[in-house]
């Protein structure tokens, strides 16, 4: 026996499934890829309402808009991409993609160059790269960050602090006006 | 270079010599041995790179063989292919729930079973040489990420995988294939209920095992439809909880139940009732949806018609005990005697009935399922899904803060 065949039952059962339906959720999905996953957490962390799973492979979490709309970050490792299952997983319906690393360490930075380069061109997606400030408070103008890693004109640059969960919405809204820029 | 080394564990199957001979032929090092017990003692000894086992081995049966290999650490990785007689879909799906690599139906295929072997091991040689880190699956705690969200992740990248979950004494899988649930399994349950009552675990753990799937389809609707009816699902079933005790507390008839009238429906949950049965048990032994049955519980236990119990050390962790009789409980032997007359019959001609309409069932929904839209056909590459009102809603959560 199914729900839908619940109204079966005797007097004494109450409406079912199929008299309280109600819309389904709606989803936005955004990777969230860097090599650190210190700094993938806390940005992630600070961006959503719960983690909902956090794994050697995964870092997921979810942030409420309203009763029918959600949206998903998923923090992913970039050199994973060709053999990590997880990055399969989430990689077809994204709304686009979040590049992070870590301002002050060099070699972070060098861990996601080919990503700045390659995503963008590989998913057609907007993507924002993001500098986290969060063990080096001062920052460089942003204009001289672009020249310097010739960051696509279909790429958003700027910096947060991924402990701060503004600067993280800030980082997030980026990526949104991206997307809906493209719609328009 | 070591050979490849094959166990092979029958009881009489005629050509087993034969293909002995045809997989030393091909290099292998082969051992074969005529009952269970032997052959887990060589399956630790020898160690085996990949097991073929019958089913039906004397001593300990094949099921049991693949149960102990696949609970040991040492020899889970080992691959294990089970060869019957039975051709059945159910037994089939039945062994590699257990976590069989393959089924093979005799009488043996020499060729076939030489070529699907090759392939097994050649997936192990590739998988082994994928570092740990990338290896292919994942795991965790339901509390964590419960099955709707497995689902909806696996979905969403078009995936193929075997979910496994286990919840205090019981454990199920869920097929997915293509991102689309494929089946589930999980005791006698027919999928759709099998799925729902995996929806309502909140504790116990998971593994996902990203592989082929070859089931057919159970299912006519899409994952993305089951997603939100299991949701719905466990809210319903969450909401009946409230207003019960734990489903863990045992209950019985109350003495109100006398002169009291009952619906069919009621009746055969009260004949359920032996001395004390835990709730749990009573909703999962009731021949209705676990949800309609956990409706029926809510309204016995409202009317006063049940009344909780001391549980007894035998029944601390199984079903009721069929003949154990509530002492000193006359309301609950009297509905008990009155009703039991004529409802363990018509219980077992509802399981038949039950089994019959699944095959019948299953026939009929895998030719609807290919009809069915699946997320793959509207999501083009680089189409995004939100539409822009949607992602305004997100924008103005997100707040105005400009770009530094």
């Amino acid at each position: 026996m199914t729900p839908a065949d619940s109204n079966t039952l005797g007097q004494g059962y109450r409406p079912g499934l199929e008299t309280i339906w109600r819309p389904r959720m709606r989803i936005g999905e955004i990777a969230v890829v860097g090599p650190d996953s210190a700094v993938k957490s806390s940005f992630i962390r600070s961006g959503c309402d719960e983690i909902v799973v956090q794994n050697q492979h995964l870092i997921f979490g979810r942030l409420r808009i309203n009763s029918q709309l959600m949206l998903h970050l998923y923090g992913l490792d970039y050199h994973d991409e060709q053999n990590n299952p997880s990055w399969d997983l989430v990689a077809k319906k994204l709304l686009g993609y979040i590049i992070l690393f870590d301002w002050s360490n060099p070699v972070s930075f060098a861990a996601i160059e080919s990503a700045v380069d390659a995503l963008p061109a590989r998913y057609r997606l907007p993507v924002v790269v993001a500098a986290s400030l969060d063990n080096n408070p001062e920052s460089l103008p942003s204009v001289l960050m672009n020249a310097d890693l010739n960051v696509s004109r279909s790429s958003e640059f700027t910096f947060c602090n991924t402990a701060e969960p503004e600067s993280v919405k800030r980082v997030l809204a980026t990526l949104v006006d991206s997307v809906i820029a493209k719609l328009d | 270079m070591d050979r490849k080394r094959i166990l092979i564990a029958v009881n009489n199957p005629p050509d087993i010599e034969k293909l002995r001979k045809m997989l030393a032929g091909a290099g292998y090092e082969v051992k074969v041995c005529e009952d269970g017990t032997k052959a887990l003692s060589l399956s630790r000894d020898f160690r085996p790179h990949l097991i073929l086992s019958e089913l039906n081995l004397s001593k300990v049966d094949g099921h049991h063989f693949l149960r102990e290999i696949k609970s040991q650490a040492a020899t889970r990785m080992i691959p294990f292919v089970l060869m019957s007689r039975h051709r059945s879909v159910d037994e089939r799906v039945h062994s590699i729930s257990l976590g069989a690599d393959d089924y093979i139906t005799l009488p043996l295929d020499l060729r076939e079973i030489m070529l699907r072997f090759e392939i097994i091991l050649k997936e192990v040689e590739t998988s082994e040489s994928i570092p740990r880190s990338e290896s292919k699956g994942f795991s965790g705690k339901l509390a964590d990420m419960n099955l709707a969200d497995l689902l909806q992740t696996l979905e969403i990248g078009g995936k193929s995988a075997a979910v496994r979950l286990e919840s205090g004494d019981d454990s199920g899988v869920v097929f997915i294939r293509g991102g689309q649930v494929a089946d589930a399994v999980l005791n006698e349950l027919e999928p759709l209920p099998a799925l729902f009552r995996m929806f309502t675990w909140s504790e116990g753990a998971f593994r996902v095992e990203m592989r082929e799937v070859d089931q057919t389809s159970e299912f006519e609707e899409t994952t993305e439809h089951l997603i939100e009816k299991g949701m719905l699902y466990r809210e319903s079933w969450e909401s009946l909880c409230q207003d019960l005790p734990s489903l863990d507390t045992a209950v019985t008839v109350s003495d109100s139940v006398k002169g009291a009238a009952f619906s069919p429906e009621e009746r055969s949950m009260l004949n359920l009732l032996n001395g004390g049965t835990r709730m749990l048990d009573l909703v999962t032994q009731a021949n209705y949806d676990d949800l309609q049955a956990l409706q029926l519980v809510s309204e016995l236990f409202k009317k006063g018609s049940l009344k909780e119990v001391a549980r007894k050390p035998a029944e601390q962790n199984g079903l009721s005990q069929p003949g154990a009789e509530s002492k000193g409980n006359s309301a609950g032997t009297y509905i008990d005697n009155l009703i039991s007359s004529f409802i363990n019959p018509k219980q077992q001609r509802l399981n038949v009935r039950k089994m019959e309409r699944r095959r019948s069932d299953r026939r009929g929904r895998s030719d609807r399922r290919r009809n069915s839209r699946r997320w793959d056909d509207f999501i083009a590459e680089g189409r995004i899904s939100l539409n822009k009102s949607e992602l305004l809603m997100i924008r103005e959560k997100l707040g105005s803060g400009k770009k530094r």
